[in-house]
């Protein structure tokens, strides 16, 4: 049953990455030109979906607000991780009262909202993608720094480690070929976690109007513009928050999922 | 020769572990030699500090006070890049054959893994690295077609003798066994006790054998000596620890091997 | 007072962990199952406590005291459980809830059962404790388990499953995770308690000599099925199958000079084919 959570995430992000893929060959109609169609038509034909306040086709809007979604998310993991990882390794071999501090300094990084910090640095910065990507991906740094350090410590109690450095191994060796790929599964898991995270700070951000541009589609601008006409057109309003939804629940299904399957102790009795 | 020659050098070693405001005592002015070709048991059962004198023995872990030296040179005190002829001389075969190897790695990775060391690569100049793992491979009795599998694929006994593989790639001169057979079923630990002690006669190997089992350290080590809360509490030939012990905690030791008795 | 006919336990698709396994023990009588990992010992006696996981099949017939026991509800297990059988696991330290006094984890499976007065409890609680050796039980009954040693746990986890006086007790490798000389204790104050309860027992263990010191008869169980059986004077000094002879030669290192070859269990198995 575990297997199905893994594969019905699985399915949710396949889709989303698949919308994002799709929305750079085809979309109905062009999703950024203002006025192709009737202004906030009801879903039909050809506006599947309907249109929003500025006749643009809301079906093609949510197609090519996957890729905004995903690109935040991949380049906010991606520093996250790059940064995180490191750390975290790092960590791992400092004596304990170094590492206390450190991980003290962490712990007061990580109750920082990931949203304060963006909204502060588009306050400093100035909204746009790249402020909210750096934001999210800055204030994720800590649940890698700990996730990897965590892991890293367990694997280094294991007699292989003890092994390998009665002959001598360098530390960098041991940390690539023993750790590393002994918490990689680990790491995987935060990534998917963040992941839907990410998606949904950018969504946030974008409502507020400190995120992706408003000529670019995202779905938290959309979400924000049906706002105004949540009344008598609620439909704009529910397509970019299933998005939305389905894309979180995806990521945070496929992370779950991960975390139970690679959970040795679900193995059976012998 | 008359004089055998000591490798392993251990004087008042003492190794104390401060956690918070606790500190602990887990080695106290231990002493002892390990003299070239010597089978040398060390009794003690847990707490008793057994695996705190492995790792010092071993050049992994750093005493509190006292030395630790190998064939005259000193150990402790030295940094890593000059321990290298340690690295290549003394090899450990540690307790659970779960832990002892790496799962995401493949049996020839990990027997390799010491020759890849730079410490060791000093020591014996470059070697043919996938002849040597054959070679020690053979030697514990593993079929060639091991090479490429994962450890899980092997039975505990198999993958015990992986790890007494890893720890002759590099031709040591010394190997530590901590409980190696311990966690072994009764069948598998008379098999890897004959190989243990095969290959230590035929590659005139010096052994440290530490161990809970009194009874499995009389059969292979003709001295002994018996560690209990950190201190060497009685050493001599094991025979004689057996026949008359002189400390208390030994007697009981003895005392305490279960005994046939069919009722 | 027990009787298993024809036992089989499987999981899952793979072939059967236990295999047709018969035996008897009567009121009393204390039986040693020796065999080693894989061998279908302690999925035999999670069998008779029904604590096999669900996806287990349990084919055959196990009688306690006339009753059957395959095929009982779970519910209707745990009216038995701790009351006419009880076991004594392996591990000490995750036998004991770290958040209860031992006192309270021994008075549980009382109260659950016998009697529901806090004051009786405690009454047979302390002289269970007593009885396992324990020279202070009020002190022991008001600790944690951590702040006991893993003897100290184990004596705790023997008085859990005495403390009814139950017909059966089931020990799976009581003293394997203990040092040599607790394991020594242990074993006494289990022998006695039995004695002093005349429950029947059946002793689980990989090791000969420690079953020896407890049982007066034993079988050899060998993927999944039962080897060998008969009194522990004839097992150990007469084994027929080459597998318990085998086993049987490679545990007497006592016998053994030093330094030689030790027998092994493939020498027997390979001169018996």
């Amino acid at each position: 049953m575990k297997r199905a959570e893994l594969w019905v995430g699985g399915a949710l992000v396949a889709t989303v990455v698949a919308m994002a893929l799709l929305s750079f060959v085809w979309t109905p109609f062009d999703p950024t030109a203002v006025g192709s169609g009737t202004r906030l038509a009801a879903p039909g034909w050809p506006h599947l979906l309907g249109t929003d306040h500025m006749g643009i086709d809301t079906f093609s809007r949510i197609l090519a607000g996957a890729r905004s979604a995903l690109y935040v998310g991949i380049i906010a993991v991606g520093i996250a991780a790059l940064v995180g990882v490191p750390l975290g390794l790092a960590t791992a071999w400092l004596p304990r009262w170094a590492s206390e501090i450190v991980m003290r300094g962490i712990d007061v990084a990580y109750a920082f909202p990931a949203l304060l910090l963006a909204i502060l640095l588009a306050g400093v910065f100035g909204g746009s993608t790249e402020t909210a990507m750096i934001a999210i991906g800055v204030a994720t740094i800590p649940a890698f720094i700990r996730v990897t350090r965590a892991g890293a410590l367990s694997v280094l109690s294991a007699d292989y480690v003890l092994a390998a450095r009665a002959s001598g191994t360098p530390v960098p060796a041991i940390a690539a070929r023993h750790v590393l790929p002994n918490v990689a599964h680990l790491i995987g898991v935060q990534a998917s976690v963040s992941f839907a995270m990410a998606i949904l700070a950018e969504a946030a951000l974008s409502y507020l109007g400190l995120g992706t541009p408003p000529t670019v589609p995202s779905w938290g601008r959309m979400l924000g513009d049906a706002q105004t006409y949540l009344v008598s057109h609620p439909l704009q309003a529910v397509w970019p928050g299933l998005a939305i939804a389905a894309a979180v629940l995806g990521f945070n299904m496929v992370g779950d999922g991960l975390r139970d399957f690679l959970d040795p102790k679900l193995r059976e009795v012998a | 020769m008359t004089v055998a020659e000591t490798l392993l050098q251990a004087d008042h070693l003492t190794r104390v572990y401060a956690t918070g405001r606790r500190r602990v005592r887990a080695l106290d002015d231990v002493s002892l030699r390990v003299t070239r070709g010597q089978r040398l048991g060390v009794v003690g059962e847990s707490g008793s500090g057994k695996s705190t004198l492995v790792r010092l023995l071993a050049g992994l872990d750093q005493p509190t006070s006292g030395t630790v030296g190998y064939a005259g040179r000193p150990v402790s005190g030295v940094p890593e890049r000059r321990l290298g002829f340690l690295r290549s001389s003394v090899q450990l075969v540690l307790q659970d054959p779960r832990s002892s190897l790496n799962p995401r790695m493949r049996v020839d990775d990990i027997v390799a893994e010491p020759l890849r060391s730079p410490a060791v690569r000093r020591e014996l100049g470059e070697i043919d690295r996938a002849v040597r793992v054959r070679e020690v491979l053979d030697a514990v009795g593993l079929p060639a077609d091991s090479m490429r599998r994962y450890p899980h694929e092997f039975s505990g006994g198999q993958r015990q003798r992986i790890a007494i593989a890893r720890a002759l790639a590099p031709s040591p001169e010394v190997l530590i066994a901590d409980e190696a057979v311990s966690a072994l079923d009764v069948s598998v630990r008379a098999q890897v006790l004959n190989l243990l002690m095969d290959l230590v006669a035929g590659l005139g190997l010096t052994l440290v054998f530490v161990s809970h089992d009194l009874a499995v350290v009389r059969h292979v080590c003709p001295d002994a000596v018996v560690l209990q809360g950190g201190r060497i509490v009685e050493a001599g030939p094991t025979l004689d620890l057996f026949a008359r012990p002189r400390h208390a905690y030994t007697a009981r030791l003895v005392a305490a091997i279960p005994s046939f008795r069919a009722r | 007072m027990l009787a298993i006919r024809g036992l089989t336990v499987a999981f899952g698709r793979r072939p059967p962990a236990v295999r047709d396994v018969s035996l008897d023990l009567d009121a009393g009588q204390r039986l040693g199952i020796i065999g080693e990992s894989g061998s279908g010992k302690t999925a035999t006696a999670l069998a008779i406590m029904g604590l096999l996981p669900e996806y287990a099949r349990v084919t055959g017939s196990i009688r306690l005291d006339g009753t059957e026991l395959v095929g009982l509800s779970d519910r209707e297990m745990s009216g038995l459980r701790g009351d006419a059988l009880s076991m004594v696991f392996q591990e000490p330290m995750t036998a004991l809830d770290p958040t209860m006094t031992a006192g309270r984890q021994v008075a549980e499976a009382f109260r659950l059962h016998r009697d529901r007065d806090v004051g009786r409890a405690r009454t047979a609680v302390i002289d269970m404790l007593a009885a396992v050796g324990f020279d202070d039980p009020d002190r022991i009954a008001d600790s944690y388990p951590h702040q006991l040693s893993g003897g100290q746990r184990q004596r705790v986890v023997t008085a859990m499953a005495l403390v009814n006086r139950p017909g059966l007790v089931i020990c799976d490798e009581p003293t394997t995770a203990l040092d040599v000389t607790v394991q020594a204790t242990v074993l006494r104050v289990l022998d006695e308690v039995l004695d002093a309860a005349g429950a029947s027992c059946l002793f689980i263990s990989h090791d000969l000599a420690v079953v020896s010191q407890l049982c007066s008869s034993v079988v050899v169980m060998l993927d999944g099925e039962i080897v060998e059986r008969g009194t522990t004077e004839q097992v150990f000094h007469r084994p027929q199958h080459p597998y318990a002879a085998g086993l049987v030669a490679t545990a007497r290192l006592d016998l053994l000079e030093p330094g030689t070859r030790l027998p092994t269990v493939a020498d027997h198995l390979r001169g018996a084919s």
